[in-house]
C-alpha cells in the first residue's frame, strides 16, 4: 500500500459502470419496448469505459482509496475480467432479452451485479466486503429468476435462500472479528482472525465464489435461468469473489490448510458430479465448481511464494473468458442435451471448434489461457509447500477430462439437430482464449508493478 | 528456418480452411517441401544446438519459445517428417472427410516437429500435450471398431501422463528457477527424487513401458493405419525422447542412483511385451507390443547409460543404439502398421487366423511384409539390428550383463512371433479372406521407409555420424 | 569384399526378376573368379560401421572363400534344370554372398551381420515352397534354432566391448584377432558365446534337430546348406576363434567332446534313417562333429573335402529326387544304374564319407583324429568313423542294389557339376602328403599341426572297410535314432510350449491383472460421482422419490415449486461448515 487517498478518481471504473446502469435504468423508463437495445448499448459504453479506464491506470502504483477500497493489481485484473466479460454478456442477453418489456433491467440488473463483484474484489474492509456481497447477491437472485417461469423460480429461491442464509453467517463472522479484534479493516487484522470467524467469512464468499459447501445453487441456477445469465452467474461473480478471498486468505487469516481442503473437496465433488450428466448447463455448472477448487488453490496459497497471485489472477481471467465461451456455445446452439450437440460440427464448424477450444481450454490443454493458469496453479501449490494439491489438481484434471470429452465427442458424430444461432461471441472467447494462452507472457508483463 | 519446418504444416492445415484448395494436394505439397527443408537442414547442421530460435513467452516462470536441434533431435524430426510425407502419400484416397483428416496430420507434424526441437519445458509441454489432442481426434474420428471407447482411453491415460510429467517440469522450475532447459541442463536443478518419479511415469505412459502400455494396443487397433503409423513412429519416441532429452540431462544424479530401477523396467518391458505379443491373434494388437518390445530396448540403454562411471564408451554406444532404435522403429513399424492398414482395407479384419496364403494373391505385400517383419526382428543389413545391437554391446559393456542377456533373448522371442506370424497369415494354404495386392500409393507409401532402413542397416555412418557427439555429451552430463 | 557381387546380383534378381538362371551361374563363376583372385591377393578392406569393420582373406579366409564360391558354383548349375524362379537364385546369391562377408569378416559386428543375413536367407530357402505349410513350419524351426545360438554371438560382442572399454585392450574394436588377449571374465563370456553359436550354427548336440527339418528345402539349398556354408560356418567359426578356445582352457576340449558326441550320435542317426536325405543330413552333423575335434589345420581339410562330398551326394539325391520322384532308400532301388554318371557319381562320394583309401575325407578325417590326444576321445572319434562308413555304405547299396527303368531322361547340362565335385571328393586327400601338408598347415594358420601317421591310416581304412560291408545285412532301427534322438520334440516340450504357455499367461495377466486395474479406475470413478451426486441431485431423484414414495399420493406436481430440497441444501452447508469450523478450533 504506497499511497493513502480520497480521490474518487481511483474509483473511476466503478463510477463508470454506475453511471451505466442508473443511465440504462433511466433511459429504459422512457424508450419504447422495441427500442429498448438502445440501453444495451449505453451499458455497452459504460462497460468499455470501465474497461479503457482500468487499462489507463493498470501497473500504476497502488492506491487505497477511502481507506477501505484497495486499488492494486487483483482489483484492477477483477476489473478487467469482470468488465470484458459483462461486456461478452450483454449481446447473449441482447438475443435472449428483446420483447420483453422489462429488456432494460435485464441489462441495469447484469450492471448492478457486476458492479457488485468489483467492489467485492476491491474490498479491505470487512464492512465493505459485506456492502459489495450484498450488492453482488441481489441483483443476482432476481435475474435468476427473471424468467419466471417454474424453473427459474425455484432456481432463484435456491438460490436466494442458501445465499441469504450464509450471507448471514458471514455477517456473524464480521462481527466475531471485529469483537475479537476491534477493527474490520484488513490491514489491521494482520492475518490474526479467529479460526472459527474465517469458517464463517468463507461461508458467504464461496456462495458467490460457487465454492463447497456454497456450491448448491450452482446447478439449479446454470440450468434453471435463462442461458445468458447462467453464462453471467458462472462467471462473473466469482471473479470478485476470488479476488476477495484471496485478499482475505493473504490480509485476514493465516489457516492455508482450510482452504486447500476446501479446494481439494470442491474439485472433487464437482468433477464427480459432473460425470454423468446429460444436460449441458448442469454439466458446465458442475464443471465450474471444480474450477472453483483450482482457483482456491492460489487462495490457500496467497503469502506463501510470488506465483500465488499471479496464478490466482490469471487462472480468474482465462477461466472466465473459457468459461463464459462454453455457455456462450450453448446459448448459441440453443439446446441443453448433450444429444442435441451431434453433428454440430457439421451444421455450425466454427461454433463446434469454440466449444472444443473451450472445453479443451477448461481441461487446461495448452495452449489456451487455463492451461498457463493451470501451469501457475500447480508451481503455486508446489512452491507453498502443497504438493500434494497439486496431484489432487492434476488427478482431478484427468477426471473432468472425461465429462469433457463426453461433450466433444458427439461434435463431430452424424446426427441432426436444430439449426443454431449466432455464435460470434463464443468465437471470440475462444479466440481470446487461445491469444491469451500464446500471450500470455505479455499479459503478464503488463502490470509490472506486481511481476517481474 | 527450424521456425517454418516447425510451422509450415500448421500453416497449410489454416490453408485448408480456405474452400477450394484441393486438400491433397496442400497436404502433400507441404509434407514434401517440409521434408525438403529437414534435408537442407541437416546438411547445413554443424554441431552444437544448431538453427536456435529464443523467444520470450512467459517471462516470470522463465519459460519462452526456444527451440533448437542437435544430434538428437535431428534425426527424429527428420524421420518425422518422412513419415509424415509417407502418411500423406498413403491417405491419398482417404474419402471421409478428407480435408479435417489432412488439417490433422498437419497439425499432428507441428506438434511433433516442435516437440523434438522444444529446448523450452514449457514449449515441450505443450506440444506432448496437443500430440495427445490430435490424435485422439484421429482416432475417434478415422478409426474403426470400438474406436470411441480406445480413443478416450487413449487420450484419459497418456493425459494422466502428461499431467505426472507437468508436474515434474514443475518441480524443475522450482528447483531451477527456470523452465528453460538449457539453462537447466547446465546447471541440473537441486530437487527431490520424486521429480524424476513425476517425470518417469509421466514419459513411461507415453513410450509406453511396462506397466503403463495398455492404452496402446486398443489405441493401435481402432485407429486408421496412418494414425497406427504416427502413434507408434512418432509419438511413442516423444516418451524416451523426453527420457534423453530431460530426464537424464537435468536429473543426473537421481537418473544414477535409480538407473537399476530404469534398466529392469527396460528389460520387463523387452521381454513382457515381447511374450505377449506372442499370444495375440489380432496383428495390430502383435505389433502394439511389440512396440512395447522395441520402446523396452531404448529404456534399457538409457538406464545404462546411467550406470557408475568407467566404461564410457559403452555407455555411450547404448545412447547411440537407443537414438538409432528411435528412428528405425519409427521407419519399420510405420511400415508395419501401413501395411497393416492394407490387410484393413482389403478385408476389414487383424485377425491372423482368417488370412492364409497372401503370398499367392500378393507377392509384392508379402515381400514388403517380409522385410518389415525381419528388419522389426533385428536382421542384420537393415536397421533394426544397428540399433539393437549397439544398444546389447553398450549395455553389457556398461557392465548390465545380466539385463543385456535377458534382453538379447528378446529378440529371438521377437523372431519366433514375427515368423509365426508370417506363416499363419502369409503362407501356407489360403485362408478365409482374400488379400489383392498392394496399389501403386501403397507402395510408394512403404517403401522408401523400408529402403531407409535398409540404407541404415548397411551404411549407418551418416546417422550415426550426427549422433555420437550427442551420445558422448549426454554420457559425460549425466556422469556429473 | 567379393560379398558384394553375389549379394548386389542376388538383390537385384529379387526385384527385376529377368533371365534368373544364366544370371546366377554367371554370377557365381564370377564370384569364383574372384574368390580366387582374392585368395592368392589376399586383400583387406576396412571402413567404418559401428565400429571400424573389415574384411580381410588370410589363409583360412583364403580357402573358405574358394570352397565356397566353387560349392555353390557347382549348386546353381545344378539347380537351373530343377528350379526357374528369379526369386530362387536371388535368395541363393544373398545366401552365398553373407556366407562370403562371414568368413572374410574381421570383427564380430560384420561377422554377425553375414552370420544372421545368412540364417535369414536359409529359413527362406527352406520355406521355398510356401504354399506347404509343413516346410515352413521346418524353415522356422530351422531359423529360431540356429538364432536360439546366434544370442551367445551378441552376448560375446558385448562382452567383448566391455572388455575393450575397461580391459585397455589394444586393437582393433570386436576384432577377431584381438579375441584372445581379453582380460577376463570378459574372455570366457566371450568365448562362450562364439562357442554357442557355432554349435547352433553347425547343427551339434543339442541343436542338431534343425538340420533335419532344412531338409524341407529344394535339394540344391540342402546341397548348400550342408556343404560349404551355413553349418559350414559353425565350424569356420570355431576354427577362426581357435586361440580364444585355447586360451580359455576349457572351451577347446568342451567344444572337441561335443564334436565327439554328435559324431557318435548322429552318426547312430543316420544309420538309422531310411529316407536318403535325411541320412545325408545326419551324416552332415556327424561329420561336422569331426571338424571341431582337432587341430585348425585338420578340420579345415575336413571342411573344404566334406564340402565336396556332401554337395556332391546331396545333389545326387535331389537329381533322383526330381527323375524317380522319391528319396526313400527303400524306392531308390536301382537309381544308381538308371542314371550312371549320378550314380558313379555318388559311389564315389559316399565311399568317401565312409572313409575309404584313398579318397578325401578317409586321410582328413584321420588329419583330425590326429591331432586328438584324449584317448577317451580318440575311440570316440574312430567308432564315429566307422558308424560314418556303416551308413555311408547302405545309401550305396540302396541306389545301387538292383536295376529299374522308369523315370525322367537324364539331364546332361545341370548334372555336369556331379563328375566334377566327384574328382574333388575322390582327390582332396592329397593333403595328408607330407608336403602338401605342410603347406596347407601354414596355411590355415596352424603351423606344425600334426600329421596323420600311416598306421592310423591304415587302421581307419580297414574298419571302414568292415563297417561299409554292415550295409549288406539289416541293422535294427531303434526309434529314439530314427527320430533324430527326440530333440526336437524335447525342445518343444521343454522350451517351445512352456514359452507359449508363459505367453499366453502374460497375455492374460495384461488383459485382465493390468488393464483391469487400469479398467477399474473409471468405473470406481463412477461409482464415487454416483454418491457423490446423490446430495446435490437429490431433488429430481432422490428426495422427491422417497419423499413421494412415502407420501404416495402426493403427487410431483405439488411438490416442485414447494422446493423440497432447500432444507437439505441449507442443512448440508450448515454441517459442513459446522465440521469445518470444529476441525479448525480443534487444530489450533
Amino acid at each position: 500500500m504506497t499511497g493513502m487517498a480520497e480521490n474518487p478518481l481511483d474509483l473511476l471504473p466503478e463510477l463508470l459502470i454506475l453511471a451505466g446502469a442508473v443511465l440504462g435504468l433511466l433511459t429504459g423508463l422512457f424508450v419504447p419496448r422495441e427500442r429498448q437495445g438502445v440501453v444495451a448499448w449505453i451499458c455497452a459504453a459504460a462497460l468499455a469505459g470501465s474497461l479503457a479506464a482500468t487499462l489507463a491506470v493498470i501497473g500504476r502504483p497502488d492506491v487505497m482509496a477511502f481507506e477501505s477500497f484497495a486499488v492494486d493489481l487483483p482489483t484492477n485484473v477483477a476489473r478487467l475480467t469482470v468488465a470484458a466479460t459483462t461486456l461478452l454478456v450483454l449481446p447473449l442477453a441482447r438475443s435472449w432479452a428483446p420483447g420483453d418489456r422489462r429488456e432494460s433491467e435485464v441489462y441495469t440488473l447484469v450492471m448492478l451485479a457486476a458492479l457488485g463483484a468489483l467492489v467485492l474484489a476491491g474490498a479491505d474492509d470487512l464492512l465493505v466486503l459485506v456492502a459489495a456481497y450484498l450488492l453482488a447477491s441481489i441483483p443476482a437472485y432476481a435475474l435468476t429468476g427473471f424468467a419466471k417461469d417454474a424453473a427459474g423460480t425455484e432456481a432463484a429461491l435456491k438460490y436466494y435462500l442458501l445465499g441469504a442464509f450464509l450471507g448471514v453467517l458471514m455477517l456473524a463472522g464480521v462481527t466475531l472479528v471485529y469483537g475479537t479484534a476491534g477493527v474490520t479493516a484488513y490491514p489491521d487484522l494482520d492475518r490474526a482472525a479467529p479460526g472459527v470467524a474465517v469458517v464463517l467469512l468463507l461461508a458467504g464468499l464461496l456462495v458467490k465464489a460457487g465454492g463447497v459447501p456454497g456450491h448448491f445453487w450452482v446447478p439449479d441456477a446454470a440450468e434453471g435461468a435463462s442461458r445468458p445469465v447462467a453464462a453471467f452467474l458462472t462467471t462473473v461473480p466469482k471473479a470478485g469473489a476470488f479476488v476477495a478471498l484471496y485478499r482475505l486468505a493473504q490480509d485476514v487469516f493465516d489457516q492455508p490448510m482450510l482452504p486447500a481442503v476446501l479446494a481439494a473437496v470442491t474439485m472433487t465433488l464437482g468433477n464427480l458430479a459432473a460425470f454423468a450428466q446429460d444436460n449441458v448447463r448442469r454439466l458446465l455448472a458442475y464443471s465450474t465448481v471444480s474450477q472453483a477448487g483450482y482457483l482456491l488453490v492460489p487462495v490457500a496459497m496467497a503469502g506463501r511464494g510470488d506465483l500465488a497471485e499471479p496464478a490466482l489472477l490469471f487462472y480468474v481471467a482465462a477461466y472466465a473468458v473459457t468459461n463464459l465461451g462454453a455457455f456462450a456455445v450453448v446459448a448459441a446452439a440453443g439446446t441443453d442435451r448433450l444429444s442435441g450437440y451431434a453433428g454440430l460440427a457439421r451444421r455450425s464448424p466454427l461454433l463446434a471448434f469454440s466449444l472444443v477450444v473451450c472445453l479443451l481450454g477448461l481441461v487446461g490443454t495448452p495452449p489456451t489461457a487455463v492451461f498457463v493458469g493451470k501451469v501457475l496453479v500447480f508451481a503455486a501449490a508446489w512452491q507453498g509447500g502443497y504438493a500434494w494439491l497439486a496431484v489432487v489438481a492434476a488427478v482431478n484434471t484427468v477426471a473432468s477430462l472425461f465429462y469433457y470429452l463426453r461433450w466433444i465427442r458427439p461434435l463431430y458424430a452424424e446426427g441432426e439437430g436444430e439449426p443454431v444461432g449466432n455464435g460470434w461471441v463464443a468465437c471470440v472467447c475462444a479466440a481470446v482464449s487461445l491469444v491469451l494462452g500464446i500471450a500470455s507472457g505479455a499479459v503478464l508483463l503488463i502490470p509490472s508493478g506486481g511481476i517481474n | 528456418m527450424l521456425d517454418l519446418v516447425i510451422f509450415l504444416p500448421l500453416l497449410a492445415a489454416a490453408l485448408l480452411a480456405v474452400p477450394g484448395v484441393s486438400a491433397r494436394w496442400v497436404w502433400l505439397g507441404a509434407t514434401a517441401v517440409d521434408l525438403a527443408l529437414v534435408v537442407a537442414m541437416w546438411l547445413g547442421y554443424d554441431g552444437g544446438i544448431g538453427y536456435e530460435t529464443r523467444l520470450r513467452w512467459i517471462p516470470s516462470v522463465g519459460a519462452g519459445y526456444h527451440v533448437g536441434v542437435d544430434g538428437l533431435s535431428l534425426p527424429l524430426i527428420a524421420m518425422t517428417a518422412v513419415l509424415f510425407l509417407l502418411c500423406a502419400v498413403y491417405s491419398w484416397r482417404e474419402t471421409r472427410r478428407p480435408r479435417s483428416y489432412a488439417a490433422l496430420f498437419l497439425f499432428l507434424q507441428t506438434v511433433s516437429i516442435g516437440l523434438f526441437a522444444a529446448l523450452d519445458l514449457l514449449v515441450f509441454f505443450v506440444f506432448f500435450d496437443l500430440s495427445i489432442v490430435g490424435m485422439y481426434f484421429v482416432i475417434a474420428g478415422w478409426g474403426h471398431g470400438d474406436r470411441a471407447r480406445s480413443a478416450l482411453k487413449f487420450f484419459l491415460y497418456t493425459f494422466l501422463g502428461s499431467l505426472a510429467l507437468l508436474l515434474g517440469f514443475i518441480g524443475l522450475y522450482l528447483g531451477g528457477g527456470t523452465f528453460d532447459m538449457v539453462e537447466l541442463i547446465a546447471e541440473p536443478p537441486v530437487v527431490p527424487a520424486v521429480v524424476l518419479l513425476a517425470i518417469g511415469v509421466g514419459l513411461a505412459v507415453k513410450t509406453p513401458t511396462v506397466p503403463f502400455h495398455t492404452w496402446l494396443p486398443p489405441a493401435h487397433t481402432d485407429a486408421p493405419a496412418a494414425g497406427s503409423a504416427i502413434l507408434a513412429g512418432v509419438l511413442l519416441k516423444m516418451g524416451t525422447y523426453g527420457f534423453a532429452r530431460i530426464a537424464m540431462p537435468m536429473l543426473p544424479e537421481a537418473w544414477r542412483a535409480y538407473a537399476w530401477v530404469i534398466i529392469a523396467v527396460g528389460v520387463a518391458s523387452v521381454l513382457y511385451g515381447a511374450l505377449v505379443a506372442l499370444a495375440q491373434d489380432d496383428l495390430k494388437r502383435l505389433i502394439a507390443y511389440t512396440s512395447v518390445n522395441h520402446m523396452g530396448y531404448i529404456v534399457l540403454a538409457l538406464g545404462a547409460a546411467g550406470l557408475a562411471p568407467g566404461a564410457g564408451r559403452a555407455r555411450e554406444l547404448a545412447v547411440s543404439g537407443a537414438v538409432t532404435q528411435m528412428v528405425s522403429h519409427g521407419l519399420i513399424t510405420g511400415a508395419l502398421f501401413l501395411l497393416t492398414g492394407v490387410l484393413w482395407d482389403r478385408a476389414r479384419s487383424y485377425d491372423i487366423g482368417r488370412y492364409g496364403g497372401i503370398a499367392g494373391t500378393a507377392p509384392v505385400f508379402t515381400a514388403m511384409v517380409a522385410v518389415a517383419a525381419f528388419a522389426s526382428l533385428g536382421l542384420p543389413g537393415l536397421s533394426g539390428f544397428i540399433a539393437e545391437f549397439q544398444i546389447f554391446t553398450g549395455v553389457i559393456g556398461a557392465g548390465a550383463v545380466v539385463a543385456g542377456v535377458l534382453a538379447i533373448l528378446g529378440i529371438l522371442i521377437t523372431a519366433a512371433l514375427l515368423l509365426r506370424v508370417f506363416h499363419r497369415a502369409f503362407l501356407g494354404a489360403p485362408g478365409e479372406l482374400q488379400v489383392s495386392d498392394v496399389r501403386p500409393r501403397e507402395l510408394m507409401a512403404v517403401a522408401p521407409l523400408l529402403v531407409l532402413s535398409l540404407v541404415i542397416g548397411l551404411a549407418p555412418r551418416w546417422l550415426l555420424d550426427l549422433v555420437e557427439p550427442f551420445s558422448a555429451a549426454l554420457v559425460s552430463l549425466v556422469s556429473r | 569384399m567379393i560379398w558384394i557381387l553375389p549379394t548386389a546380383v542376388g538383390a537385384l534378381l529379387l526385384l527385376v526378376r529377368r533371365a534368373p538362371r544364366a544370371t546366377a551361374v554367371s554370377t557365381a563363376a564370377a564370384t569364383l573368379a574372384l574368390a580366387v583372385w582374392a585368395a592368392v591377393t589376399r586383400p583387406a578392406t576396412s571402413f567404418p560401421l559401428i565400429f571400424t569393420s573389415g574384411f580381410s582373406v588370410d589363409g583360412l579366409a583364403a580357402v573358405m572363400v574358394v570352397t565356397v564360391a566353387a560349392v555353390a558354383l557347382a549348386v546353381l548349375v545344378f539347380a537351373t534344370g530343377e528350379l526357374r524362379e528369379a526369386r530362387f537364385y536371388g535368395l541363393m546369391l544373398i545366401f552365398v554372398g553373407a556366407m562370403l562377408a562371414t568368413v572374410t569378416a574381421t570383427e564380430l559386428t560384420v561377422l554377425l551381420m553375414g552370420w544372421e543375413v545368412m540364417g535369414a536367407m536359409s529359413y527362406a530357402l527352406i520355406g521355398y515352397w510356401w504354399r506347404d505349410g509343413d516346410r515352413v513350419t521346418s524353415a522356422g524351426v530351422a531359423f529360431v534354432t540356429t538364432r536360439a545360438g546366434d544370442l551367445g554371438l551378441y552376448v560375446a560382442a558385448g562382452a567383448a566391448f566391455a572388455a575393450f572399454t575397461t580391459g585397455g585392450t589394444s586393437g582393433q574394436v570386436l576384432g577377431l584377432a584381438a579375441l584372445p588377449e581379453l582380460p577376463q571374465p570378459w574372455r570366457d563370456l566371450v568365448a562362450g558365446g562364439i562357442v554357442l553359436a557355432a554349435l547352433g550354427k553347425s547343427a551339434q548336440l543339442p541343436f542338431s534337430f534343425w538340420l533335419s527339418r532344412a531338409m524341407a528345402g529344394p535339394s540344391p539349398v540342402s546341397a548348400l546348406l550342408h556343404s560349404a556354408t551355413m553349418v559350414a560356418a559353425g565350424a569356420y567359426l570355431l576354427l577362426r576363434v581357435e586361440p580364444l578356445l585355447a586360451a580359455t582352457g576349457w572351451a577347446g576340449p568342451l567344444v572337441a567332446w561335443v564334436g565327439g558326441l554328435t559324431a557318435l550320435l548322429l552318426g547312430g542317426v543316420a544309420l538309422a534313417q531310411r529316407d536318403l536325405k535325411q541320412l545325408l543330413a545326419a551324416s552332415t552333423c556327424a561329420q561336422l562333429g569331426f571338424m571341431v575335434m582337432g587341430s585348425v589345420a585338420g578340420g579345415a581339410a575336413h571342411l573344404v573335402a566334406h564340402a565336396a562330398v556332401k554337395s556332391l551326394l546331396f545333389l545326387g539325391a535331389g537329381a533322383w529326387l526330381t527323375a524317380l520322384g522319391t528319396k526313400d532308400l527303400s524306392e531308390l532301388r536301382g537309381a544308381g544304374r538308371r542314371y550312371p554318371v549320378v550314380g558313379v557319381s555318388f559311389a564315389v562320394g559316399a565311399l568317401a564319407l565312409a572313409g575309404l583309401p584313398p579318397l578325401s575325407l578317409w586321410v582328413t578325417k584321420d588329419s583330425v583324429l590326429a591331432a586328438v590326444h584324449d584317448p577317451w576321445l580318440h575311440a570316440v572319434g574312430l567308432a564315429a568313423g566307422a558308424l560314418s562308413a556303416a551308413y555311408a555304405g547302405r545309401a550305396l547299396v540302396a541306389v545301387w542294389r538292383g536295376s529299374r527303368s522308369d523315370g525322367r531322361p537324364a539331364e546332361t547340362l545341370s548334372w555336369a557339376p556331379l563328375p566334377v565335385l566327384a574328382a574333388g571328393a575322390a582327390v582332396l586327400g592329397v593333403v595328408g602328403l607330407p608336403a602338401v601338408w605342410a603347406w596347407w598347415s601354414g596355411l590355415v594358420g596352424d603351423p606344425g599341426a600334426a600329421r596323420v601317421d600311416a598306421g592310423s591310416l591304415a587302421l581307419s581304412g580297414a574298419l571302414a572297410a568292415a563297417a561299409v560291408l554292415t550295409a549288406l545285412v539289416r541293422l535294427p532301427e531303434p526309434r529314439v535314432l530314427t527320430g533324430w534322438l527326440g530333440l526336437e520334440a524335447a525342445a518343444r516340450a521343454v522350451l517351445w510350449r512352456p514359452l507359449l504357455a508363459l505367453a499366453r499367461g502374460a497375455a492374460w495377466f495384461d488383459d485382465r491383472v493390468l488393464d483391469g486395474a487400469v479398467e477399474a479406475v473409471p468405473r470406481l470413478g463412477m461409482a464415487a460421482a454416483r454418491l457423490a451426486r446423490t446430495p446435490f441431485e437429490m431433488g429430481v431423484d432422490g428426495v422427491v422419490r422417497a419423499v413421494g414414495g412415502a407420501a404416495m399420493g402426493l403427487g410431483r406436481l405439488a411438490r416442485r415449486p414447494q422446493t423440497g430440497q432447500v432444507h437439505t441444501y441449507l442443512a448440508q452447508a450448515a454441517v459442513g461448515l459446522i465440521i469445518l469450523a470444529v476441525a479448525i478450533v480443534l487444530v489450533r
